[in-house]
């Protein structure tokens, strides 16, 4: 449970708080209206969770905390970016948070298969429902955390003469 | 055939709940702050997942699929035909009726995660795969379809969200008519196998020294199926919170 609560709640730290801080000058980017970034990131994180939740039959990982930490990285990473801009450009977003979205979906699925093959028959059942509450449970934890982490990053974002979070 | 059918249990399960995100800012308006639809369409999964595997196991799965898809489908419907933020006059009464709609489906989802997770058990290491892949599936699917609908096709936010409230649907076809076994799962859905019963395994036997020796199921007559007294009961509650206690680290 622990690892699918960890990564979701800084998965969704990312999509709600995060996100759409993430910003840069029209252009720089294939975009005409500030609105239109945040959208984006979110299908190509989409597509990334569809890829990794699809790949159970051909990827196998066992380790969880792992993948959970990588994306705590990619939290802090995206974070510290978004006060102080050093990716080059938007492809670096783009690929962080396809990578984000392939992160949560491995763990998810591989969560589930672990206990599937590991709990003892008579737990499985049980042990797979009341698992389930992890991702939700990050989820709420996360949309917490991501009000006061938009709010906070914009504030900085705008103090430092970048008001694009504030246009649409 | 059959098999690649078998993605849609994740797919209609989660497609509602994405939806309802992307259509968040068209059905509060920009007043109310989107984290608040977000909290609406998760923290009611969140207590029902918290809480259901409990009791849930006292509902047949036949049961169960037939309420989530009569919930979700309540629920898009009370989200779709509570008149619109559109027409300015944002009612406090209109918001209140879509966030019920929305904590309907929120219910609705979390029941039919859990469920359905727990079904593979029986589905075999498949089912898992396939689930998966189609909640994966929902995320793109249901943040697609918003826009296909509302933008490329131009249909209004009503009518859409109308057409979307018969998905759920489709899920009593999949389980009904496209999944195999019921009967089986029919019999099974009353208890959990009892811990202790048969083959007691290292790791709940060492879960099971944990409770006092005088409420120890193996010291016990045989739980009763489906007619279990109180004391049963209880027992089955606290093996289950040591359960869950053994997940929390893998």
């Amino acid at each position: 449970m622990l690892p699918l609560l960890l990564v979701y709640v800084a998965e969704y730290t990312i999509n709600q708080g995060v996100a759409p801080t993430l910003l840069f000058p029209l252009n720089e980017t294939p975009f005409e209206h500030y609105r239109s970034f945040y959208p984006t990131y979110n299908a190509i994180y989409q597509l990334g969770v569809f890829i990794s939740r699809s790949s159970l039959p051909f990827v196998r990982i066992h380790a969880l905390y792992l993948p959970s930490l990588l994306q705590c990285v990619n939290l802090v990473m995206l974070a510290t970016h978004a006060m102080f801009p050093y990716l080059p450009n938007i492809w670096f977003v783009f690929a962080i948070t396809f990578w984000e979205g392939l992160l949560g979906g491995i763990v998810y699925v591989s969560t589930f298969r672990r206990i599937g093959e590991e709990v003892a028959e008579s737990d499985r059942e049980f042990s797979l429902g009341a698992t389930s509450v992890s991702d939700s449970g990050g989820i709420c934890i996360a949309g917490f955390l991501g009000m006061a982490v938009e709010t906070g990053l914009c504030g900085w974002q705008v103090a430092h003469g970048r008001d694009w979070c504030r246009r649409l | 055939m059959s098999r690649l059918l078998t993605h849609q249990p994740g797919l209609i399960n989660n497609v509602l709940y994405v939806i309802i995100l992307s259509s968040a800012l068209d059905l509060v308006g920009p007043a109310v702050p989107k984290s608040l639809v977000l909290l609406f369409d998760v923290v009611p999964s969140f207590l029902v997942k918290l809480t259901a595997p409990y009791y849930i196991h006292l509902v047949p799965y036949n049961l169960r699929i037939l309420a989530f898809v009569a919930l979700s489908s309540c629920g898009m419907l009370l989200v779709a035909l509570s008149p619109g933020s559109a027409d300015s006059s944002v009612n406090a009464a209109s918001i209140y009726i879509k966030m019920s709609g929305i904590v309907l489906a929120s219910i609705s989802s979390g029941g039919g995660e859990l469920s359905f997770l727990g079904l593979t058990h029986y589905y075999g290491p498949f089912s898992l795969a396939a689930w998966g892949s189609g909640t994966g599936g929902a995320g793109l699917v249901g943040s697609g379809a918003y826009v296909l609908f509302t933008t490329a096709i131009g249909f209004s936010v009503r009518t859409s969200l109308l057409a979307f409230s018969f998905l759920p649907v489709i899920m009593l076809f999949s389980f009904f008519v496209l999944l195999p076994g019921r009967d089986l799962l029919k019999a099974k859905s009353h208890v959990y196998v009892a811990a202790g019963q048969n083959d007691l395994d290292a790791d709940t036997e060492s879960l099971l020294n944990d409770i006092p020796d005088d409420s120890r199921p193996l010291s016990l007559p045989k739980p009763s199926q489906g007619t279990s007294s109180s004391s049963d009961a209880w027992l089955n509650l606290k093996v289950n919170f040591l359960r869950a206690r053994s997940l929390f680290f893998p």
